[in-house]
């Protein structure tokens, strides 16, 4: 090479020749990299893609876990837990705890308020206010409170006491009345 | 082994080859070819001889003093010019004064202009064969061609050895030829005659001859430069047998330096740019060699470091692309949008559905008001009785009213008593009840009111109502 360099170098035009392929070889360089840098846009599109995909099957995999379809079918049966599932469902309900109270001597009736509507529940469910009136010809408190207890305490429903009236003289308590409220999907 | 090497000098004068080197201290060492080199066939062989002899040495620059039968001296007068212009001038001159077919080189050498006469310049000329041969060897052994002069020039030097400031005269002995050389101590030249003989000269008379040329020489410098000549000093073998002759001849003080001229010495210690004989191409050749190999190299590198990129970047992409067909990406993405817009949907459900349960839990109230009665009931004392009992929920499902009424015993410090400890216990921590309307109340009203019991059962009433957080 230092022969050919010499040779070159002597030859009159040689630095001129050299300086030329220096820059031939600097010229084929820059389009190489120019070329690889044009490819660069393509790259980063294809990786983009895949970044895309990654991103979407980690929010897929996240959203999985906030609401795959078993989150969903338990939130959804929490949320109808207790809750009568219509009119009918109630009146059983109400009809059972008249019976268990016949049963401990305690005469019991009820009645329907209007249904109250709630934010959440939309008009898909609603608040069922009960008004219920009930004696106890042995006009004991613990007839009453077992029978409470027995109905209100032990249920699944989702019911709830807003009021307890007790009214009574010397001889004992001869009447209860209870402001009740469940949850109704009409 | 004789260390590191700064210069190297080559003389070949009129067929004398000689070498010196000077190292890293400045010491100079010498080698001289005892057959005469005629030719450039003859000089590498030599060369390399001399060169092996110096032994294992880094030398760069080579100075070099050549002359051989067709090497001239002229003196050319011209009109006052700047140095490019003279160099150009000088260069036509020489192609104009070279009467052979072979090439020539050449270089000049100012003279001091004295007074106003018309500048003169002293034009080196040699044939360019043998300098050829000399620039092929020191590519061959990577040396760089620095300086290659003409005896004349080299003989400059000795100028610079005289002791004393003034003009000085050197005879020096070139073998077939002697040089006079008239200067200043610094080494410029004012007056320069070659003479075609020597007083190594078989003939009888040389010494003589050549004494009666210096002393036309010294009555020339007078005449011309209005100065007196101090000292004359033969260089040359034989110098001391003229010392008498010149003596009585000029009447000046003559120094003999006895032996052969080192001119390869003597090339070392010149460096006066426009004298160099080498051609300008050869100059800085290593250098350029150098820097060429350093950038052909980059620009090779470059380029092989950017196909690399590319060809990297082909293959990555490539590989993406076949990564993703065989993903069938597109398909798998409308696949998971779907499943997202599934999910997100889904999600708003599962959000109603939470909100939901909690708003029914948050509006079941826990069963407080049966707790609250069972303890009012527990607590009530035998002989308290209960008329009307009411525990309900405030519009705000935060707080529960307790109303409870009843009736006392007749006997006003005994009712008193049961119902003070009746409400002590309704407000104890036990149930954290805040009464806002105690059992004394009703019974300052009912006083008021003018009744102190019931017509019917003969018991006081009372009512304690508060509140529950």
């Amino acid at each position: 090479m230092r022969r050919i360099l010499d040779l070159i170098l002597s030859w009159q035009r040689g630095r001129w020749f050299l300086r030329l392929a220096g820059a031939g070889f600097l010229l084929i360089g820059a389009v190489f990299l120019w070329l690889a840098m044009d490819t660069l846009p393509f790259i980063e599109a294809k990786q983009q893609e895949l970044r895309e995909l990654n991103n979407l099957e980690d929010s897929v995999a996240t959203l999985q876990l906030e609401a795959g379809d078993s989150i969903l079918a338990y939130r959804e049966a929490q949320a109808k837990k207790g809750v009568f599932s219509h009119w009918d469902s109630a009146a059983k309900w109400l009809e059972n705890m008249r019976v268990s109270a016949l049963r401990g001597n305690v005469e019991m009736g009820w009645e329907f308020d209007s249904l109250v509507t709630f934010s959440e529940g939309g008009q898909e469910v609603f608040r069922l206010p009960v008004r219920i009136y009930a004696t106890a010809s042995d006009r004991n408190f613990e007839t009453f409170m077992r029978w409470l207890e027995l109905n209100l305490g032990r249920t699944d429903k989702r019911v709830g006491i807003h009021q307890l009236e007790f009214m009574g003289e010397d001889y004992g308590l001869h009447a209860v009345r209870l402001h009740l409220e469940g949850f109704l999907r009409p | 082994m004789l260390g590191r090497l700064q210069k190297l000098g080559i003389a070949l004068v009129h067929g004398q080859l000689s070498i010196t080197f000077r190292d890293a201290q400045g010491v100079e060492h010498s080698r001289v070819w005892h057959s005469t080199v005629q030719n450039k066939a003859q000089l590498v062989p030599a060369l390399d001889s001399l060169w092996k002899q110096l032994g294992s040495i880094k030398v760069e620059n080579v100075y070099f003093v050549f002359a051989s039968v067709q090497s001239s001296l002229l003196v050319i007068r011209h009109p006052l010019m700047n140095s490019k212009e003279l160099r150009a001038y000088l260069g036509r001159k020489a192609v104009a004064e070279w009467k052979s077919a072979t090439g020539h080189i050449w270089g000049f050498t100012p003279v001091a202009r004295i007074g106003k006469g018309e500048p003169t310049s002293l034009l080196h000329l040699a044939p360019a064969e043998m300098v050829e041969a000399l620039i092929t060897w020191c590519r061959q052994r990577n040396l760089q061609p620095h300086m290659a002069l003409s005896p004349t020039a080299a003989a400059f030097s000795l100028l610079q050895k005289q002791q004393e400031e003034g003009i000085h005269m050197v005879v020096v002995d070139a073998g077939e030829s002697s040089i006079i050389a008239v200067g200043k101590k610094d080494g410029s030249p004012l007056l320069v005659r070659e003479l075609a003989r020597s007083w190594t000269n078989e003939e009888s008379d040389s010494a003589e001859r050549l004494a009666r040329e210096v002393q036309r020489t010294i009555l020339f410098a007078r005449q011309q430069l209005g100065g007196n000549t101090q000292t004359v000093s033969l260089y040359g073998k034989g110098a001391q047998n003229l010392v008498k002759t010149m003596t009585d001849s000029t009447n000046l003080p003559v120094q003999a330096i006895e032996g052969l001229v080192n001119w390869s010495s003597l090339a070392l210690q010149r460096n006066l740019e426009s004298e160099n004989l080498f051609p300008a191409r050869v100059l800085g050749h290593l250098r350029r060699r150098r820097m060429s190999i350093f950038l052909i190299i980059i620009s090779l590198v470059f380029a092989l470091l950017s196909l690399a990129t590319l060809l990297g970047m082909e293959i990555q992409h490539r590989h993406l692309e076949k990564q993703i067909l065989k993903m069938r990406l597109p398909a798998q993405m409308a696949m998971l949008f779907e499943e997202k817009h599934r999910l997100q949907a889904q999600k708003q459900r599962v959000i109603h559905a939470q909100a939901l349960h909690l708003a029914i839990e948050r509006q079941t109230p826990p069963p407080i008001a049966a707790w609250i009665a069972g303890f009012a009931a527990d607590a009530l004392p035998d002989s308290l009785v209960w008329t009307k009992v009411s525990i309900s929920l405030d519009t705000s499902n935060t707080s529960w009213k307790v109303s409870i009424e009843g009736t006392a015993p007749r006997h006003p410090l005994r009712g008193a008593q049961l119902l003070e400890k009746y409400q002590d216990l309704l407000s104890s921590e036990r149930t954290d009840l805040r009464i806002h309307t105690p059992w004394r109340t009703q019974w300052i009203e009912s006083l008021r009111a003018g009744g102190t019991w019931e017509a019917e059962t003969f018991r006081r009433k009372f009512r304690i109502e508060g509140v529950l957080q």
